[in-house]
């Protein structure tokens, strides 16, 4: 396989319990490609996603993310291959019962990180990256919509992933606030050359930020390239 | 500053409700084990208040006596023991009855004894028994004599005392045990999508478990210290309406029993909530719900 490829499915297929989703799945997507997953609710977009961070296991053909062969997934090797991504979800899913600092903390410690120093180094730098760099202190919950995104973008960088996947990261936010989050994700891509696979149904977003799209669809995934509107 | 508060308050009570259900189910415990140890204390109690009187032959000087006393003193199950002479005897006969038959029939009809209190291990009706045969067969010994009836009648009841004890202590530690682990899995309930989130930023399962089960160990301690504290205010207050009580109370039994107390509590919280967190740590986000 090419050196810069981090999503490859083949033939793959998408389920969901014993429900196919998905069928004959065939995507390759590259170093510091930024791919929009558009589709209906219920198409399968989060049930994707799912299957490429090992929370769904992949039930035909071939698939590697990140160097993780997705057949050879077990509960032992899955936190290894996350370690490897970052995850932005829609809700955000903070670590309610600590602050913004002990939140990335977490995630340094639990991915094997023993340096405090390093660890503080870190923690300033991603919360840089995405503009809070006052807020470590605050709890989730003091924060806004929008910061919590930024908070939950911030987490996803603290490995310096291969990739990043996002579920609807603006469905929660409001015009504005989604621009500054999808800024952010762009610059991200292309400062880092990470690859950025993001699900949404915001045609608003798609417009402004134009990119390749993946379309869920009938149980098919088709690839419409790039979408240029003028 | 008000959403803060409520936001902190809102991870604690399922913690505390946990310690302290746990903390009531061990008291209730701690109260039938303590039950149970005293009911053994009181046979034991009972068993060597049981005298067995040794009477002696007439002819029987009282050196003699002394010296079978004294050997009989060195025999494993004699817990104490005393030599009751012939005057001894009357002295304490006139005493209990207030009536003087010396007056009456002009000579002292009793017979001297030696009179011993037997360890409770050898109170049943076997043992006691072959050891009245064994000092019937001395040459100064006129007759054995115990309570025979009594002893038969307390080691039945005891025994049934504590068989009852037993068992309500078994069914007790299974209420105990279900009970406690229900109180804690809906404690981890709250924290099923915290575990989650952890997964999902690459922590591993026992990563994610060891806080978890650190704190769970402390939890467990903490209920065991709080049943301990009140089965010590129940025993102080028992004692200060039946101060006999105290005359029962063995330190050594009630240290093992404390100990035991927090063994339990420990453990049972550990491994209902290790089994919790890793019964989450399997289920798929979607089955949260």
């Amino acid at each position: 396989m090419e050196e810069d490829v981090i999503v490859s499915l083949q033939h793959a297929q998408i389920c969901h319990g014993k429900a196919v989703i998905l069928s004959d799945v065939n995507i390759t997507i590259r170093k510091g490609e930024f791919v929009y997953l558009v589709g209906k609710t219920g198409t399968g977009k989060t049930s994707l996603l799912k299957t490429l961070y090992g929370d769904l296991p992949l039930c035909g053909g071939e698939g590697m993310v990140a160097g993780f062969d997705l057949k050879k997934l077990t509960w032992k090797n899955v936190p290894y291959l996350r370690r490897n991504l970052g995850i932005v979800f829609q809700d955000f899913q903070l670590l309610t019962d600590r602050n913004v600092h002990d939140n990335l903390r977490f995630v340094l410690k639990a991915t094997g990180w023993k340096d405090q120093k390093l660890m503080e180094e870190k923690i300033l730098d991603v919360l840089d990256k995405v503009g809070l760099k006052t807020k470590g202190y605050k709890m989730p919950y003091e924060l806004s919509g929008g910061e919590q995104q930024r908070v939950d973008i911030a987490r996803a960088l603290l490995n310096s992933p291969k990739l990043i996947l996002a579920d609807e990261p603006t469905g929660n936010l409001d015009p504005e606030t989604s621009d500054g989050i999808m800024q952010l994700l762009f610059q991200i891509s292309r400062d880092y050359h990470t690859t950025v696979i993001m699900a949404t149904h915001d045609y608003l977003v798609l417009q402004k930020f134009p990119s390749r799209v993946l379309r869920t669809e009938l149980g098919r995934v088709s690839d419409m390239a790039d979408i240029r509107l003028s | 500053m008000l959403v803060a508060k409520a936001g902190t308050r809102r991870a604690r009570p399922s913690y505390l409700m946990s310690i302290i259900g746990v903390a009531l189910v061990l008291f209730f415990l701690g109260i039938v084990g303590l039950l149970f140890i005293n009911t053994r204390q009181l046979t034991s109690y009972f068993k060597e208040n049981i005298e067995v009187q040794v009477i002696l032959r007439d002819d029987v000087q009282q050196a003699t006596a002394q010296a079978l006393r004294d050997s009989l003193a060195q025999l494993p199950f004699v817990k104490s023991i005393e030599y009751v002479s012939k005057e001894e005897a009357y002295r304490r006969y006139v005493q209990e009855t207030h009536d003087s038959a010396q007056a009456l029939l002009g000579y002292n009809p009793l017979y001297a004894s030696i009179n011993f209190k037997a360890r409770a291990a050898y109170v049943n009706a076997d043992s006691l028994q072959q050891i009245s045969r064994q000092l019937q067969q001395l040459p100064e010994v006129r007759e054995v004599f115990y309570q025979q009836g009594l002893v038969d009648q307390l080691n039945e009841n005891m025994q049934r005392i504590g068989l009852v004890f037993l068992a309500l202590s078994i069914l007790l530690a299974l209420v105990v045990i279900v009970l406690i682990d229900n109180t804690i899995r809906l404690a981890m309930f709250s924290n099923r999508f915290l575990i989650k989130t952890m997964q999902m930023v690459g922590a591993t399962r026992w990563f994610i478990a060891k806080p978890f089960d650190k704190k769970s160990i402390w939890n467990g301690f903490i209920s065991a210290l709080i049943a301990i504290l009140g089965i010590c205010i129940v025993i102080y207050a028992a004692e200060q309406i039946l101060p006999e009580l105290r005359a029962l109370q063995n330190n050594l039994q009630l240290a093992i029993l404390f100990a035991g107390l927090i063994a339990v509590g420990i453990l049972i919280s550990l491994i209902s909530t290790h089994r919790a967190v890793m019964k989450y740590l399997r289920t798929r986000v979607d089955d949260l719900y």
